[in-house]
């Protein structure tokens, strides 16, 4: 089965339903027609240039190159993932990247080891392909996870500090704070691994389907993708905090408030 | 006021000594060249107006504040990171602001007594059933959660807690300021005379002050106004 090629008329027409949400807007008054179309059409221009920029990739398959682009996209994930969490870029971002590198790492070398065989590690439709999503999904948990567990620590810093005075050593007064942690990140992706298939197709595996491939094949790509996806966010977020701890309490195990952005202390 | 401690240096060794120590907030001067020694099983009472820092005294020996200039010892040891989980084994806490979690009190004891220092607590809830009795607290208040109990009740779930955990020094921030007159009696003298135990506290309730067993120490001359 070979992949359809959508004619350039096609997505044009495709594009035209925007109009629909465009006409409920005028008629409730929600002020978003600006932004749908501002939206709309960054999302083209940006999906264009990568592709070409893939295509150029791919044709070239350098291996420096193909890891070049990749930390790139970590610099990029880190740096949103500090400044959406509101911490201190200088001091906090360094320390993110290195934690979502080495997450990410560590599952594509397992998963060209033992998972997937036929690409080489640093081979362009292996990497960038599979790194990018695996850093969206990373980026998007690390995110809530880092953001819960600093919300939470500012918003109960006298608890946390009645812990330590009882003679909790720092992990274990930070316990709840870790747990609430990660299974705010953790949850999203439970959610949809338990109820893909039945509620719903993944985006993953559709492409594949549409793409030509079997059903069985694209499930199996589907499945090796979630658990890749649910390890990436659990590494992700265990090895941010632990990098962070230095930073974020004093050597008496005080939250060290200048770790956040604009913090007067 | 009947009694008020030196507060110089004595010869002998100090269970906690305050060597002139200054503390800031938010670049603002709040205590001065504070200093005091408290002997073993010695009670004292830290006297100020409210909001003038006597609470940061306590967070600083307990090392959550640090000091801006001067130093804290605990037996000859000075307070420094190497050294602050040990002391804190040896001290019992009960802030003013007594934040909980909405939990039953049974899970929080149980939760503090699952700590690594608090191991030796061999069964806390059995144990705790007869200080429960004592500050007139019913068995049912371990099933309550938390989040329902009066500011009173807390106060003793709080000072039942820190006397559970069989520590030798006992640092208390308006521990009854939420009880009635008989209870501040029954906390009073219950903390009061243990001759074996430390008592540092922070309160208004002057029953502190005309207790026997307890040392006044005002800090008029070091504070520098409001927090």
């Amino acid at each position: 089965m070979e992949t359809y090629d959508i004619p350039w008329l096609g997505l044009a027409f495709a594009c035209g339903l925007l109009l629909i949400p465009i006409s409920v807007s005028q008629c409730w008054k929600l002020d978003i027609i600006r932004e749908t179309v501002i939206a709309t059409a960054r999302m083209c221009v940006q999906l264009v240039l990568i592709a070409l920029f893939l295509e150029y990739l791919f044709n070239l398959n350098s291996p420096l190159i193909n890891i070049c682009w990749i930390s790139v996209m970590v610099l990029f994930a880190g740096s949103s993932i500090t400044q959406t969490c509101k911490l201190n870029l200088i001091r906090v971002f360094p320390r993110v990247a290195l934690s979502l590198l080495v997450s990410l790492f560590f599952i594509l070398f397992y998963m060209r080891l033992l998972v997937i065989r036929g690409y080489g590690l640093f081979e362009a439709k292996y990497l960038i392909v599979l790194g990018g999503m695996l850093l969206g999904n990373s980026l998007r948990g690390t995110i809530v996870g880092l953001s819960s567990f600093y919300d939470s620590i500012r918003k109960e810093e006298k608890i946390y500090l009645y812990k330590l005075s009882l003679g909790a050593r720092q992990f274990e007064a930070l316990r709840p704070y870790l747990q609430h942690s990660m299974t705010t990140a953790l949850k999203p992706t439970l959610a949809t691994m338990a109820t893909m298939g039945i509620v719903f197709l993944p985006g993953m595996m559709t492409g594949q389907v549409l793409g030509g491939s079997s059903p069985l094949l694209a499930i199996k790509y589907q499945i090796m993708i979630m658990i890749a996806i649910y390890l990436v966010i659990t590494i992700s977020i265990m090895f941010c905090i632990f990098l962070l701890r230095r930073l974020s309490f004093n050597d008496y195990g005080v939250l060290n408030h200048s770790i956040f952005k604009g913090s007067p202390r | 006021m009947k009694i008020t401690k030196q507060t110089n240096m004595t010869q002998n060794h100090p269970v906690i000594r305050f060597n002139n120590v200054s503390l800031s907030f938010k670049d603002k001067r709040i205590i001065t060249g504070f200093s005091l020694d408290i002997h073993k099983g010695e009670k004292v009472v830290l006297f100020a107006p409210s909001g003038t820092g006597k609470t940061s005294l306590l967070m600083s020996a307990l090392g959550f504040i640090q000091p801006s200039s001067g130093s804290i010892f605990f037996d000859n040891n000075e307070l420094a990171p190497s050294n602050i989980h040990h002391l804190r084994e040896r001290i019992a806490f009960v802030p003013q602001e007594l934040l909980f979690h909405d939990e039953p009190v049974r899970d929080f004891i149980e939760d503090i007594c699952r700590f690594h220092s608090n191991r030796h607590i061999a069964y806390p809830l059995t144990a705790i059933q007869p200080l429960l009795k004592i500050f007139h607290l019913k068995p049912s208040v371990l099933d309550s959660s938390l989040g329902t109990l009066s500011g009173g009740e807390k106060q003793r779930i709080a000072l039942c807690t820190a006397l559970l955990l069989k520590r030798e020094i006992f640092f208390l921030d308006e521990p009854t300021s939420a009880l009635d007159a008989h209870l501040k009696k029954v906390v009073i003298d219950y903390f009061l005379s243990n001759p074996e135990w430390t008592v540092c506290v922070v309160s208004h309730d002057k029953e502190w002050y005309n207790h026997q067993n307890a040392a006044i120490i005002p800090l008029e001359g070091y504070i520098h106004g409001n927090v």
